[in-house]
């Protein structure tokens, strides 16, 4: 991968409303297909926009607008590189292929923004996400299943939210364990972030994540996409705690829906967390430690089949 | 664009008042036109400013210049001006305010033409700014900057190089310089990014009259200049090697009644620029200078060029005598070579590179924690200049990258980081070794010198010069006559260096009115002079024997010839930390011939470390801060006092002991010393050489804060009225706020508070709470988001409203990421209009501040 490439694909990348996979599919198609670099890509004009990379009138006039920004994406790209930074775009063999195969072209973001030891992309990575007010069962929860995770060598992924994110992550550097933190906005906006993870990622402990304009500032909305990033970097997923709402409940909802494998802390009768019904929607009880829970009464006829079906 | 070469001259007449292209000039416009990339090599004076000129007037967009030379840029701005382009620079003699402004303008696309120094790249203004600009065209002015196998590398072009790099390939670039050799130029445009077009033009004047003199002395030298110099035709330039030379050549030069100044990188830049003009004015004879003097200096009719150093290779030496008769007429150059001469530049290329053992220092104390420049110049006790070229190797090797932390730089080690290569190092020694070997021959040799430049300069040239020594058949040879000999002896013996401790500011006042009692005072000579320093060396730090009579006769003499009629009351001497009772000896005998009382009431309170173990001015001032103390202050309250060292170099101790002095309440007090160095640093016995107009350089490129500050006596202590005009001058040099705090020792919001309080609204312009602010991010913002929700939450309760209609989920966003800390930042925030601010705005700032604590 040329450097020299990196403003493109920005461009790319953020080009506005369009979807990720048509990005991605337009990319895919221009260098794995036609064996067109996005240098050539760029230098062509509508009539070869909309002839031979087959795009739609609307989207060649977007690409045509979009060539204006290619500048500005250099200098921001030096930017970038100068502070350290570095750009995995979609196609290179530095991308986490977890998050390739789990997002896949649908929803996998079309460039990653870094910093930090990225071989971490490539560990054994498991993801650990709860509520911001999280209760104390939560924490202990958290902290006994992450130090449990460390001792095995596995990578905490987290958001770096208060609660259960922040305390994961300490929990893992603590006992000498590694993380990923996935930003809920641009990476060049996460400065407080990086003052003080600053001497882990010089460690290699830490590596920091953002798919977003690096400018971005932060939002609800990129914090609710964020969770997406997190569940698809992660061989497993854990909820230590969830309310009836907000973005645990969305993310682990959305992650269901999607498939993928859940496990939920078993909360006890007398918590007012929705832990147990996300289990009921078909999450995997744990308990205390992590482990799952293998008592049939614990579980409702739907997680029980699909239980069974795992097991199978 | 297609444009025919008529239709551009119509152009040219109408906007510059110029008829015709060179044919050089309209082959790289018209390649710029077309958004190629394009090396411009062409001699001084060609006219290469053309070149990119004439095309960003037809951009659409703003063209930008990287230059080092801010005297060109600003010759340049007026010109332009003048012709109705609208033009402007960035730079660092201009306040923040000023450059900020001239961004705006830059965004809104009303600059055609912006020129902007290398190192402002840097500054946050720019990076913000930036993208914004519609760019057109960039261009490298002194391009030769950018390969280390230039005369000139600087570090800080290697950002343009790697903006350039990221380009598009149809973006057009331009890269001039009149100094390349082939390898630099091929360097060059590798570095650009290949595909870049090359158009070289021939470099030497033909008007030039080349002659080498064999001397075998620096007495000849000087003799020679003495004779000849009077004969000499016009105003001219003379180059010494060092710093010190500048001072000792130009004192001798006038007291044998010829009208010469010297320069060089350690002056201050009005001085530079109130001599540079002179120069232009043939205000005096001759200007004796480093190199520091000449780039961007553009005037016609110099003379005579005459080098009493052999420089470095054949390279710098074009560059240098490029200067002369660039109106044509027979200009004569002269080279005063003695064949031991080498061993300068060769001490330069020995040690233009610090040792592995700082690298890997400098390495270590990044591994453990990213740090700033005054930081890790603490941490190492490396000077400035060396931390600056390692850290500048560092980045360039991808091991540390330098990052903003709120306004201040730090450098940050990298995981990941290929281990440290000076391989390199090894390479481009053996390259400079070899080109010094060509400027040797280019000294010795008995061929056409004229050729053998052209030759090395690639130029097209095919025949003998017929004007240099050499072709004319004369052999060049001088030696001292003993009645010259005689004159230069004289002023040896009579020739006494200043002190200089009383800070510009404090000139024009008396005594009385000045706080600090502490008075310039006179070295008996140079510490690479003659045998002096490598005498007091001996003394010190091998056999231990008193100081040899010559010292003391020769700082008796000093003492005469600088005092002249002054009294003083009593001696006081610094007691010493390693090197026994040398100097109180020295002062006793002192004491006795100038019969005035000795005291030994000064001592030292607690172990300070010789001064000379420390690299850099910082930890000199530590180190003897608050050391000192008088055991009977009764006996020196209103006297005048003669205070006598050894050695002074970063005038730390003397400064030290002034303060105190002028506390107890003395009535003066003054320096006598017998050795001063020049460029602060001492390495034993070997010469001048140390003071190398290398180090010169690399320190003063940008007037470096540390130096500023030195001239500051008082600044070590408590905060005085110096402080703040250093701290005022700081801000306006672009220092970060954080760097003020940390080199002023003081937190950064009273930093704030008395730039506020001194510079008044100039610095509610260019700190405005809002970007403060981002200095201090929260924690967490979305903490600030959930607390803000709360809070809209109950108004909508109380109001009966939905929660949107109080304020919508975007504006609560805007309020987030604004951080507002008072009811004036609400204003800049989208959303909020003065209805909502007078309604909710002092609750939206308690909820915020209540977070904050
Ligand atoms: N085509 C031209 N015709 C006449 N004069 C010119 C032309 N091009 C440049 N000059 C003049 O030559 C002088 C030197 O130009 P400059 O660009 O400063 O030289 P360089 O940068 O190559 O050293 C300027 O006074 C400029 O006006
Ligand atoms: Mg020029
Ligand atoms: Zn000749």
């Amino acid at each position: 991968m040329e450097i020299n490439d990196y403003s493109y694909w920005i461009t790319l990348a953020h080009l506005p409303n369009w979807r990720v996979e048509r990005v991605n599919h337009l990319i895919f198609g221009l260098i794995d297909r036609l064996g067109v670099s996005l240098a050539e890509f760029f230098s062509s004009d509508t009539s070869i926009f909309q002839g031979k990379f087959h795009l739609s009138e609307k989207e060649a006039k977007a690409i045509v607008q979009a060539k204006e920004n290619l500048t500005d994406n250099s200098i921001l790209v030096e930017e970038l590189l100068s502070q350290g930074f570095e750009l995995i775009p979609f196609d290179s063999p530095g991308y986490p292929v977890t998050l390739k195969n789990n997002l896949r072209m649908k929803y996998s973001p079309t460039l990653l923004y870094v910093k930090g030891n990225t071989q971490l992309f490539f560990e054994d990575i498991v993801a650990i996400v709860g509520s911001r007010n999280v209760s104390d069962e939560g924490v202990e929860f958290t902290k006994r299943v992450v130090k449990k995770w460390t001792l095995e060598r596995r990578v905490i992924v987290s958001g770096y939210a208060k609660g259960v994110d922040r305390i994961a992550l300490k929990t893992a550097i603590e006992n000498d364990g590694k993380g990923i933190v996935v930003l809920p906005q641009g990476i060049l906006t996460f400065k407080s972030g990086f003052k003080n993870l600053h001497q882990h990622i010089i460690d290699g402990r830490v590596l920091v994540v953002s798919a977003y304009p690096p400018k971005a500032g932060w939002s609800a909305g990129l914090a609710m996409g964020r969770n997406a990033y997190i569940y698809g970097l992660a061989r497993e997923i854990y909820v230590a705690e969830s309310g009836n709402k907000g973005g645990t409940w969305n993310g682990a909802i959305d992650g269901l829906r999607k498939g993928r494998k859940i496990f939920v802390r078993k909360a006890t009768p007398k918590e007012k967390c929705a832990n147990n019904e996300l289990i009921a929607r078909g999450a995997i009880a744990v308990n205390d430690s992590g482990n799952v829970v293998k008592s049939l009464r614990d579980y409702n006829e739907r997680s029980e089949q699909k239980t069974l079906f795992e097991f199978q | 664009m297609v444009l025919k070469r008529n239709q551009a001259e119509d152009l040219l007449r109408h906007y510059f008042k110029l008829n015709h292209f060179y044919d050089e000039q309209w082959e790289t416009i018209e390649s710029l036109l077309k958004g190629q990339r394009i090396l411009l090599i062409q001699r001084t004076g060609f006219g290469k400013s053309l070149c990119y000129q004439f095309p960003a007037t037809l951009f659409d967009g703003t063209t930008v210049i990287f230059s080092p030379l801010i005297a060109l840029m600003r010759d340049q701005v007026k010109q332009l001006k003048s012709l109705g382009i609208s033009t402007e620079c960035i730079n660092s003699e201009q306040t923040k305010e000023e450059n900020k402004a001239i961004l705006k303008q830059a965004e809104q696309n009303r600059i055609k033409i912006l020129y902007i120094a290398p190192e402002r790249q840097e500054s946050p203004e720019w990076l913000e700014s930036v993208r914004e600009i519609k760019l057109s065209m960039i261009v490298i002015d002194e391009a030769h900057c950018i390969s280390v196998w230039g005369h000139d590398f600087r570090p800080a072009f290697r950002k343009i190089i790697d903006l350039v790099k990221l380009l598009p390939p149809n973006f057009p670039v331009l890269a001039t310089t009149a100094t390349a050799t082939e390898s630099a130029a091929q360097d060059i445009m590798q570095q650009m990014g290949g595909n870049v077009k090359y158009l070289r033009g021939n470099l030497l004047r033909e008007n030039f009259r080349l002659n080498v003199v064999r001397v075998s002395s620096e007495d000849d030298k000087l003799a020679f200049l003495a004779q000849y110099i009077p004969k000499m035709e016009g105003t001219g330039i003379i180059y010494t090697g060092t710093r010190v030379n500048t001072e000792v050549y130009s004192n001798f030069l006038r007291c044998q009644g010829i009208d010469a100044i010297n320069y060089n990188a350690g002056f201050n830049p009005e001085t530079r620029r109130y001599i540079e003009e002179g120069l232009l004015n043939n205000r005096w004879k001759c200007v004796v200078a480093t190199n520091a003097l000449g780039m961007g200096i553009d005037k016609p009719d110099l003379r005579f060029i005459i080098h009493t150093q052999i420089p470095e290779s054949p390279i710098h030496y074009y560059q240098e005598i490029g200067r002369g008769g660039r109106d044509g007429r027979g200009t004569p150059i002269i080279l005063l070579y003695n064949p031991e001469d080498r061993e300068l530049p060769e001490h330069f290329i020995e040690n233009s590179r610090p040792p592995l053992k700082h690298y890997q220092r400098v390495i270590g104390e990044l591994k453990n924690k990213s740090l700033g420049k005054w930081d890790l110049m603490r941490k190492t006790n490396l000077s400035r200049t060396r931390i600056e070229v390692i850290v500048a190797d560092l980045i360039d090797q991808g091991l540390v990258k330098k990052f903003l932390d709120g306004r201040s730089k730090r450098y940050e080690y990298q995981f990941n980081a290929f281990p440290f290569d000076n391989r390199v190092f090894e390479r481009l020694r053996e390259f400079k070794l070899r080109e010094l070997e060509k400027m040797i021959e280019y000294a010795e040799m008995d061929k056409c010198r004229m050729f053998y430049l052209c030759d090395y300069l690639e130029d097209k040239k095919a025949d003998n010069c017929h004007k240099c020594d050499n072709c004319r058949g004369k052999k060049l040879n001088y030696t001292t006559t003993a009645y010259w000999q005689q004159r230069v002896s004289n002023f040896r013996n009579n020739y006494f260096p200043e002190i200089e401790l009383v800070p510009e500011s404090q000139q024009g006042k008396s005594l009385l009115e000045r706080k600090s009692k502490l008075v310039n005072g006179v070295a008996f000579s140079y510490y690479g002079f003659s045998s002096v320093g490598s005498t007091i060396h001996r003394c010190k730090y091998e056999s231990g024997d008193d100081f040899p009579d010559f010292l003391l006769k020769g700082a008796l003499k000093a003492y005469q010839s600088y005092f002249k009629g002054k009294k003083f009351d009593l001696i006081i001497y610094v007691p010493s930390t390693e090197s026994g009772d040398l100097v109180k000896n020295f002062a006793k005998k002192a004491s006795a011939a100038l019969k005035i009382p000795i005291s030994h009431g000064l001592i030292k309170i607690r172990n300070t470390k010789p001064q000379k173990v420390f690299q850099n001015s910082i930890l000199k001032r530590d180190n003897v801060k608050d050391a000192f103390s008088y055991t009977n202050p009764g006996e020196i309250a209103g006297k005048n006092i003669l205070l006598i060292d050894d050695i002074c170099d970063s005038k730390a101790t003397i400064r030290e002991i002034g303060s105190l002095m002028t506390k107890l309440g003395v009535n003066k007090i003054a320096p006598l010393v017998i050795a001063k160095t020049i460029g602060g640093d001492i390495i034993s016995g070997k010469d001048v050489q140390l003071h190398s107009r290398k180090a010169a350089e690399e320190t003063t490129k940008r007037k470096p804060f540390a130096e500023v500050r030195k001239s500051y006596p008082k600044a070590y202590e408590k905060w005085t009225k110096e402080d703040d005009e250093l701290l005022v001058r700081g801000f306006r040099q672009g220092e970060s706020i954080a760097e003020l705090a940390n080199y002023f020792q003081r937190k950064e919001g009273s930093i704030r508070s008395r730039l506020r309080k001194l510079m008044g609204t100039e610095i509610m312009v260019n700190v405005p709470q809002g970007s403060l602010k981002k200095d201090t991010y929260f924690e967490d913002e979305e903490q600030i988001y959930q607390a803000l929700k709360k809070w809209r939450l109950q108004k909508a309760k109380e109001s009966g409203l939905p929660a949107y209609c109080v304020l919508p989920n975007a504006t609560l966003e805007n309020i987030t990421r604004a951080k507002p800390s008072s009811l004036c930042d609400l204003l800049d925030i989208k959303g909020l209009g003065e209805k909502t601010i007078k309604k909710f705005g002092e609750e939206i700032v308690e909820v915020i501040s209540r977070l904050e604590k």
